[in-house]
């Protein structure tokens, strides 16, 4: 008798997906016959995707308590601010699950803007995102100072396309560009621009997602074969 | 010029640059300079695809996007919701970010119910929301939207909304837009829906992420927004379309102007180090 393991269902749902994928109909049309069954499967597996995926929420909560508890306990570096983290996460935990001053029940909108989460959200979570994202700003202008200099032919490369990407993104620029006269149209710095985007970036990038492509591609065969003994907790 | 003194501009303490980038930024702030800008070659299809619909076909915008990337891509889903509203299309908004339901929130507050308080909630926008899954959830809906929602935010069951009588699967709405900061995310969108499922698809995202998009334009994406320009040119085809029906200025327009000036002042900094590296080489030549 054949004994199921992790391996014979990871490599039975991973081919029915694939199946799936190559034999859908073109142009989106409606499946027949057996492409109906593997799309079926597809619908399917993705849904209960969700499903596992709600359940790797407990998981991590469960995850995020332990570790911090723990720290606490043992009074580990920075202890403090895991009591900060353990406090935040019950606090927006029971908030939310309550429903607090929203609509109660189990189909009340826990994001209703009368409702306390959404309160959490907008004076808290939004201004303390702001805040940090914000000063990005100030290291891209120093980091762009310090790096951007005429050392060899490459950083020159670096710091011409930056300039030509910085000053072509400026609004109105191609409004003032405009009035110029055509002898001076190769100067535009918004054309420069969206050339070096749409061309050397697009090569650039394509030539990555090809490479990485391949590199799941292989992961994926080594997994559906069973070669591949890293995942399943296996060692 | 002294060697000391020309040293100094190429080691440049960094606490005065941020000290004068504030201080330029705070003050175009408070100015509030309006640069006019007009749509670009990226922008320009999405604007004039939603602008061809027929008045009534449902467009879905998924709010992929958190707070911190909020500033570059909500006047995006603003740009994007008033154009709907004013051409008569119905907007279901999801998300595949656990913050979209409160995105989502900010738009009904910020734009729907303040600029069109004529317009119903369930019949010109509906609010999916978020539901775990990411890109599969994504794929999971191409064909059935009921496969994985069964209701909107409020609880109201999607066979009782007037927005979504026309829609199945995401191959019913006119267009799908994913206004991504990460992943899941316009990425994905493109993959597991546009791809897979056939479906028209276009994309807003930030500016570091804008770059990895390029690839998908135009056969994989109908345009993208890329950053605060992009939603900034998109404002401007809508201000130029229908000027009596949008507010004289709008966010993105109106957050161009400290943007320019601070790309203005970090330029400013690039060309004075490479300027005094230039002529301390130069002199250093001449002295050798």
């Amino acid at each position: 008798m054949i004994r199921l393991r992790p391996q014979h269902l990871l490599s039975f749902v991973a081919i029915v997906l694939v199946v799936a994928s190559f034999i859908a109909p073109p142009g989106g049309d409606e499946p027949r016959g057996v492409a109906s069954l593997f799309a079926f499967a597809d619908s399917q597996f993705s849904s209960w995707f969700g499903v596992l995926a709600v359940f790797a929420f407990i998981l991590g909560g469960a995850s995020l308590l332990r570790t911090h508890g723990r720290r606490v306990r043992r009074r580990e570096g920075d202890w403090k601010y895991s009591i900060v983290t353990l406090v935040s996460f019950l606090v927006v935990l029971v908030v939310g699950l309550g429903k607090f001053g929203g609509p109660p029940g189990l189909t009340g909108d826990p994001f209703s803007p009368e409702g306390w989460l959404t309160r959490i959200f907008s004076s808290v979570l939004s201004p303390l995102h702001a805040t940090l994202y914000s000063l990005l700003a100030f290291y891209v202008a120093s980091a762009s100072y310090r790096a951007f200099r005429i050392r060899g032919w490459e950083s020159s490369v670096l710091l011409g396309s930056a300039m030509i990407v910085l000053v072509g993104r400026i609004p109105s620029i191609d409004s003032w560009t405009d009035t110029w006269p055509t002898v001076f149209g190769f100067l535009r710095m918004e054309a420069w621009s969206l050339w070096l985007l749409k061309v050397p970036n697009t090569a650039g990038q394509r030539a990555i997602m090809i490479g990485v492509a391949l590199g799941i591609v292989t992961m994926a065969v080594r997994m559906i074969s069973g070669l591949e003994k890293g995942q399943g907790g296996r060692k | 010029m002294d060697a000391e003194k020309l040293g100094s501009l190429e080691r440049i303490d960094r606490r005065w640059i941020f000290l004068i980038l504030a201080l330029v930024v705070g003050i175009a702030v408070i100015v509030e300079p309006v640069f006019p800008d007009r749509a670009g070659e990226l922008v320009r299809p999405i604007f004039d695809h939603l602008d061809a619909l027929p008045a009534g076909t449902p467009v879905l915008i998924s709010l992929d996007y958190s707070p911190s990337s909020a500033p570059e891509l909500e006047p995006m889903a603003a740009a994007l919701t008033r154009h709907a509203m004013i051409r008569g299309l119905p907007i279901c908004f999801i998300s595949l970010w656990p913050t979209g339901n409160n995105m989502a929130e900010r738009l009904e507050s910020g734009v729907l119910r303040e600029e069109y308080p004529a317009a119903e909630v369930g019949k010109d926008w509906v609010v999916l929301g978020y539901q775990a899954g990411g890109e599969l959830l994504a794929h999971a809906v191409v064909d059935s939207l009921g496969a994985r929602f069964r209701s909107d935010v409020r609880g109201v069951p999607l066979n009782e909304l007037p927005a979504l009588t026309t829609v199945t699967g995401l191959r019913d709405f006119g267009l799908v837009i994913s206004l991504s900061a990460g992943v899941p995310g316009l990425k994905e969108w493109i993959l597991y829906v546009g791809d897979a499922g056939h479906v028209p698809l276009a994309g807003g995202c930030t500016g570091v992420g804008a770059p990895q998009f390029f690839p998908y334009y135009p056969r994989q994406i109908l345009g993208l927004m890329a950053a605060l320009k992009g939603a900034a040119e998109y404002e401007a085809a809508l201000s130029a379309r229908y000027p009596d029906s949008v507010p004289a200025t709008m966010q993105a327009t109106r957050g161009m102007g400290p943007q320019a000036v601070a790309h203005l002042v970090i330029v400013l900094f690039i060309v004075m180090g490479n300027g005094a590296l230039l002529w301390r080489r130069w002199r250093s030549g001449r002295t050798a």
